[in-house]
């Protein structure tokens, strides 16, 4: 496994170079990059732009382990308004695009958003049809979509055998699950998501939960590996069930109030003792 | 035998066994039952056939004295914490998870650990299993189905 952590977590005000070469430094492998959030990589980025983005990813001793983007939760794929259905398949296609470009196989989509306006079962069924289209540039370019587990965030695709009915639906090799480890919270077990999905796992993201705390007040549900109550053990064990030796992607809150950089290596550091099973 | 009479008539469910093809399986076990077919029940006489036999939750008394005679002992269950996985590493390698108390066994090829302890052998024709192995094939689990149909497979 190699171990990957998001552009999106560089320190306010940090360069690009600063950023990579932090990460560098601080032990992984490779970054993931995230569409739509910070200022190097928009959707008005050309393909050359994003061939310098690739360069400079390299020249920092890097890769691009995925693309993902900060843009499904403004334009979903399920919205009921056409045009940003549009929109959002205009969005996910420039990932696809770009992750080819950038030499990466795989992209994260936050696929479907169910709200108090936006029924579940009308999201299911347009999310389905959309993302099966989708399949189609995604196989002709050699990437997998990832749909991620946002679970109680997103309102939908809850359990995981709900997930995988969903994958069924879809029925392309070139979909499956981006599993976010800490998004399952207190409904249910990531080691039994890894178990029930296998090979479908196209990404791990990788964070801890409190389960107990809930989303309520100021306070996060979400912090740093192995302070919450993620079964670290299981979940590494389940992996390795499952013979997992992908990108294991570090998706941490900015938590740290002095010295930023410093969550890089402590994240670095938790995520070889993970890897290397030493818990 | 270091199974207690009372602890194994505290757990025992009633025996019987189903056949797939030559190969046939005891179990006690409804799931595993529904996962192996249900077809007539095996004696624990089969011959050379390639004989399954699963424990754990609890095998009657002339089944044990059976497999005793045939050199494989079958230990106190213990109680498994939290998830935990069986691994296998004959016919296939495969992790399967527990199914909350496994016994140790003893007499034969180790195929399969929890930790450090001997939770599968096979001897000859027999493959005696510590944890069932059924109700994960009734759930789908793919490591178990590759299982079975490896052990199914066999000459």
């Amino acid at each position: 496994m190699k171990k990957a952590i998001g552009d999106n977590l560089i320190p306010k005000g940090w360069t690009l170079e600063n950023g990579l070469a932090l990460i560098h430094k601080a032990g992984f492998d490779g970054v993931e990059l995230w569409l739509g959030d910070k200022p190097w990589f928009q959707m008005s980025a050309t393909d050359a732009e994003v061939r310098n983005l690739r360069r400079k990813v390299e020249d920092a001793g890097l890769v691009v382990s995925n693309v993902s983007n900060t843009l499904d939760w403004e334009i979903p794929i399920s919205s009921r308004d056409p045009t940003i259905r549009e929109k959002a398949k205009q969005h996910i296609k420039r990932q696809i695009e770009t992750a080819q470009i950038l030499g990466a196989d795989a992209i994260l989509v936050v696929a479907g958003l169910v709200t108090e306006e936006t029924a579940y079962n009308e999201v299911y069924r347009r999310t389905v049809d959309n993302i099966r289209d989708l399949s189609e540039p995604a196989s002709k370019a050699n990437v997998r979509i990832g749909c991620e587990n946002c679970c109680s965030e997103q309102r939908f695709l809850i359990s995981p055998r709900e997930f995988e009915t969903f994958l069924n639906d879809v029925n392309s090799p070139w979909v499956g699950l981006h599993l976010d480890v800490g998004n399952i919270h207190d409904t249910g077990f990531p080691e039994q998501w890894i178990e029930i999905h296998g090979p479908r796992i196209t990404r791990i993201h990788v964070k801890d939960v409190h389960r107990k705390r809930g989303r309520c007040g100021d306070q996060s549900v979400y912090t740093n590996l192995f302070l919450g109550d993620n079964n670290w053990v299981a979940i590494r064990t389940a992996l390795e069930k499952i013979r997992y030796d992908g990108w294991i992607i570090a998706e941490m809150e900015s938590v740290y109030r002095y010295a930023q950089d410093q969550q890089f290596f402590d994240t670095s550091a938790a995520m070889s003792r993970f890897i290397e099973g030493r818990m | 035998m270091e199974l207690s009479r009372r602890a194994l008539l505290g757990s025992a469910i009633a025996f019987a066994g189903v056949r797939i093809g030559s190969f046939s399986v005891s179990c006690s076990l409804e799931e595993s039952r529904k996962a192996f077919h249900g077809l007539p029940p095996f004696t624990g006489a089969a011959g050379q056939s390639p004989v399954l036999v699963e424990s754990s939750v609890g095998l009657a008394i002339e089944n044990l004295a059976w497999l005793e005679r045939k050199g494989i002992l079958i230990h106190q269950p213990r109680t498994v914490r939290g998830p935990a996985w069986v691994r296998f590493d004959w016919p296939i390698s495969a992790m399967i998870r527990d199914f909350g108390r496994v016994s140790p066994i003893s007499g034969g090829v180790v195929i399969a650990r929890l930790n450090d302890l001997p939770v599968a052998v096979r001897k000859g024709p027999l493959v005696v299993l510590g944890s069932p192995l059924g109700p994960h094939v009734y759930a789908g689990d793919r490591d178990a189905c590759a299982l079975l149909a490896s052990l199914t497979q066999l000459p």
